[in-house]
């Protein structure tokens, strides 16, 4: 898979990590199972920091996108499907597009739960 | 216009055919002239078989005998034809070609010779065939089959493609990527798991070095047997999926063009695992998409893998930055 980072963007690195990884699960270039890179081999390889891709790879953990354990490095959750990569994608555009807008992390929040609220009723 | 020296320039397409056929076809026409000329002088069955003092011990009638021959020439004929014509270039089809040429004069000439000591003797049984014409024979056929192989010419090599025309992936200015991907022979992995069982148990029941050589062989088995390939900023690196040391690297001041293609693996390298050639070297743990490096010193890197063409394009990107300084 392809990764790259755009130090100018105003994205942090590990971010734009985590969003190479979500965006190869999504079209369906990474599948459940495989490995990435270890943190200190794909730092070298862009020229990044270590800690940079170990936020990113946390990041994706949170997500359930990868699992990562010691030992074996950081692979992609066998129940990951290309459909849930695309939701965080989509996630990320609802944040990117409510930051644009001035609101804060806990009115971006609210704007999800009123949603959900409203599908619930 | 430079102008190659005869057998120097490669011969394609359907005059290779030809020149892979002619031997045989010609080899057919003496026979057959022969046998008519002598066709009335013949006794039948004919002695076909001839011992070390050149006395007859054998006898074939006419028609078996010549049907056989030409049954022969027809078959191996063909055969050659159809090897040397296939669309995917056949490796090694110039000595197919010459042993083609060999082999047609060692069946036509002693099917000739035998004919005429036939035609020249009034009985069969009286009929002789000295050794020495055999060994004749023999020396005929092998200088036919280097005429065939020098007709033959060098084998066609493939176009280079033109500096430039290779894909680039588009980067911004301070834009950095890395492409990484791992490629893995089942196959492989179990002929170094049995390896390294057979060093421990060689180990354990008679004496460890013979066990330790097997162990260590085992182990250089299991680390290419799958390979993480990573293309960045410092060029290509293979290293063991497990280990993060590469244990093969080639930087971009080698190489002057990266791109992809498909890898047949048993016509360009012989087999599979990590293969060196006169011409290229490379990993291909299978056929099929691959990455290709074009060095300066002539010779391809190559491995096999799959997305091949994404990493050829990032190759080519971060090879234009390696030298600015290019004119175009």
């Amino acid at each position: 898979m392809l990764f790259r980072v755009d130090p100018s963007s105003a994205v942090a690195l590990g971010d734009q990590i985590a969003a190479a990884v979500r965006g190869a699960i999504a079209d369906g270039s990474l599948h459940a199972g495989e490995r990435l890179p270890a943190g200190r081999e794909l730092a070298a390889s862009l020229g990044v920091n270590v800690h940079t891709v170990l936020r990113g790879y946390q990041r994706l953990k949170e997500e359930g996108l990868i699992e990562l354990r010691r030992g074996r490095g950081a692979v992609v959750t066998d129940a990951v499907s290309p459909g849930r990569a695309r939701l965080g994608e989509a996630a990320e555009r609802l944040i990117a597009e409510a930051r644009r807008l001035g609101l804060s992390d806990d009115e971006i929040v609210g704007v999800v739960r009123t949603g959900l609220g409203l599908a619930g009723n | 216009m430079k102008t190659a020296a005869p057998f120097t320039r490669p011969v394609t397409g359907s005059l290779r055919v030809a020149t892979a056929l002619f031997p045989f076809l010609a080899a057919m026409a003496v026979v057959a002239g022969i046998h008519h000329k002598v066709a009335d002088r013949l006794t039948d069955p004919l002695a076909t078989h001839f011992d070390i003092r050149g006395k007859a011990d054998g006898f074939t009638s006419v028609q078996g005998f010549l049907t056989g021959t030409l049954l022969i020439l027809v078959l191996l004929g063909a055969g050659s034809a159809v090897f040397v014509g296939r669309k995917r270039p056949a490796p090694a089809a110039r000595w197919v070609i010459g042993t083609g040429w060999g082999i047609a004069a060692t069946v036509a000439l002693p099917t000739s010779l035998t004919l005429l000591a036939n035609a020249h003797a009034d009985r069969a049984e009286s009929a002789r065939l000295p050794l020495w014409e055999l060994a004749a024979v023999l020396a005929a056929g092998v200088a036919a089959g280097a005429l065939g192989w020098l007709l033959a010419g060098p084998e066609p090599r493939p176009q280079p493609p033109r500096p430039g025309a290779a894909p680039r992936l588009a980067l911004g200015a301070g834009e950095r990527a890395g492409w990484t991907r791992t490629v893995g022979s089942p196959l492989l992995s179990a002929v170094g798991l049995l390896t390294v069982c057979g060093g421990l148990f060689l180990g354990i029941t008679a004496d460890w070095f013979t066990g330790g050589v097997l162990l260590a062989s085992g182990a250089a088995v299991g680390a290419v047997t799958s390979v993480r390939v990573t293309v960045d900023r410092r060029g290509l690196a293979l290293a063991p999926a497990l280990l993060p040391y590469a244990f093969r690297r080639v930087p971009f001041d080698r190489v002057a063009e990266a791109t992809s293609r498909n890898v047949h693996i048993a016509t360009e390298f012989g087999g599979w695992g990590y293969r060196v050639r006169h011409n290229r070297s490379g990993l291909v743990l299978r056929s099929g998409e691959g990455l290709v490096l074009r060095l300066h010193s002539g010779r391809e890197f190559v491995v096999t893998v799959d997305d091949a063409a994404t990493a050829a394009a990032l190759f080519n990107t971060y090879l234009d930055r390696a030298r600015p300084s290019r004119g175009d």
